[in-house]
């Protein structure tokens, strides 16, 4: 019979038990068949739920893994960025040339009207 | 701190190393524990962080610490994994328990053993979020409070969840009887 203790609520869960050696069977002889349970249940958790740490190389190698993601997640994020810039450096290039252009034929046209301002055709 | 921490790790991925180092152990721990053996412990683990990594931009702070969402991530792989895994050996506690009781007399080691080995049994028939709830509160040694903070529950709920749980371990080790 295992005994657990809850705080301030004894509970009680039996279990068979195979017969043991002298101690074990000294018990059953009194009637009891099996040892308590030493301490509280609490303590029999604390006992079976010890803390585990990971091995320290898989500790590092996915250290290492989650590094590259990270850079790798990092990365394309400038690239989306920079197609707008280029875009929009394009367009406004375009517009400046157009105007430039523009610009110098109506330039060309006025100087050649002010050079021949009303001959008269032949 | 840890909310700069977080707050880093969002603008800059390559600083989620800082919150890796700081709950690898913790998460690995509490994997370990469900599933009972090293090797889908390691791989959860990694699943959980990679999870994290890609999520953490829609992380929310929602005033529960950082290892709580850490702590849910775990819970839902580990809780696909059981799904996946209905009919499955785990022994590797075994090793924990062997080396709690290398000082001990043989004879104590056995009784220690079975002892223990009974209580595990009847531990993996406890729903998940009782075995969270023993975790957490053993291998993490965490209040009721932040328990409550990681499984979304007040801690009087948490309070209430304990005691129903260790008395339905004892209902377990029972039935095993």
């Amino acid at each position: 019979m295992f005994e657990f203790r809850l705080a301030g609520h004894p509970i009680r869960a039996t279990r068979k038990r195979k017969m043991g050696p002298a101690k074990t069977r000294a018990r059953s002889a009194i009637g009891d068949a099996a040892p308590a349970m030493p301490g509280s249940l609490d303590d029999a958790l604390r006992g079976l739920l010890t803390p585990v740490d990971p091995p320290t190389s898989f500790r590092d190698e996915l250290a290492r893994e989650l590094a590259a993601v990270a850079r790798h997640k990092k990365s394309p994020q400038i690239l989306l960025q920079r197609p707008p810039d280029y875009r929009r450096g394009f367009l406004i290039g375009a517009l400046l040339s157009s105007a430039v252009s523009l610009a110098g034929v109506i330039a060309v046209i006025w100087r050649r009207r002010a050079q021949h301002p009303s001959s008269p055709p032949c | 701190m840890e909310e700069e921490l977080v707050e880093q790790a969002r603008a800059d991925p390559v600083a989620f190393g800082q919150l890796y180092d700081r709950y690898v152990n913790r998460i690995y721990n509490y994997i370990y524990h469900r599933v009972g053996n090293q090797h889908d412990a390691e791989d959860l683990t990694a699943r959980t962080f990679f999870r994290a990594l890609s999520h953490i931009d829609h992380y929310v702070d929602r005033g529960a610490p950082f290892s709580a969402w850490l702590y849910r991530i775990a819970h839902n792989l580990v809780a696909n994994w059981h799904r996946d895994r209905a009919r499955r050996r785990t022994i590797a506690l075994d090793e924990a328990i062997s080396l709690m009781a290398a000082q001990a007399s043989p004879h104590d080691q056995a009784e220690a053993r079975e002892r223990s080995e009974a209580l595990r049994k009847a531990m993996r028939k406890l729903g998940p979020e009782r075995q969270q709830l023993l975790i957490l509160k053993f291998t993490e040694g965490l209040s009721n409070a932040e328990i409550g903070q990681i499984m979304g529950r007040s801690e009087g709920a948490i309070k209430s969840l304990y005691h129903r749980t260790l008395l339905a371990l004892q209902q377990e080790m029972r039935e095993d009887e």
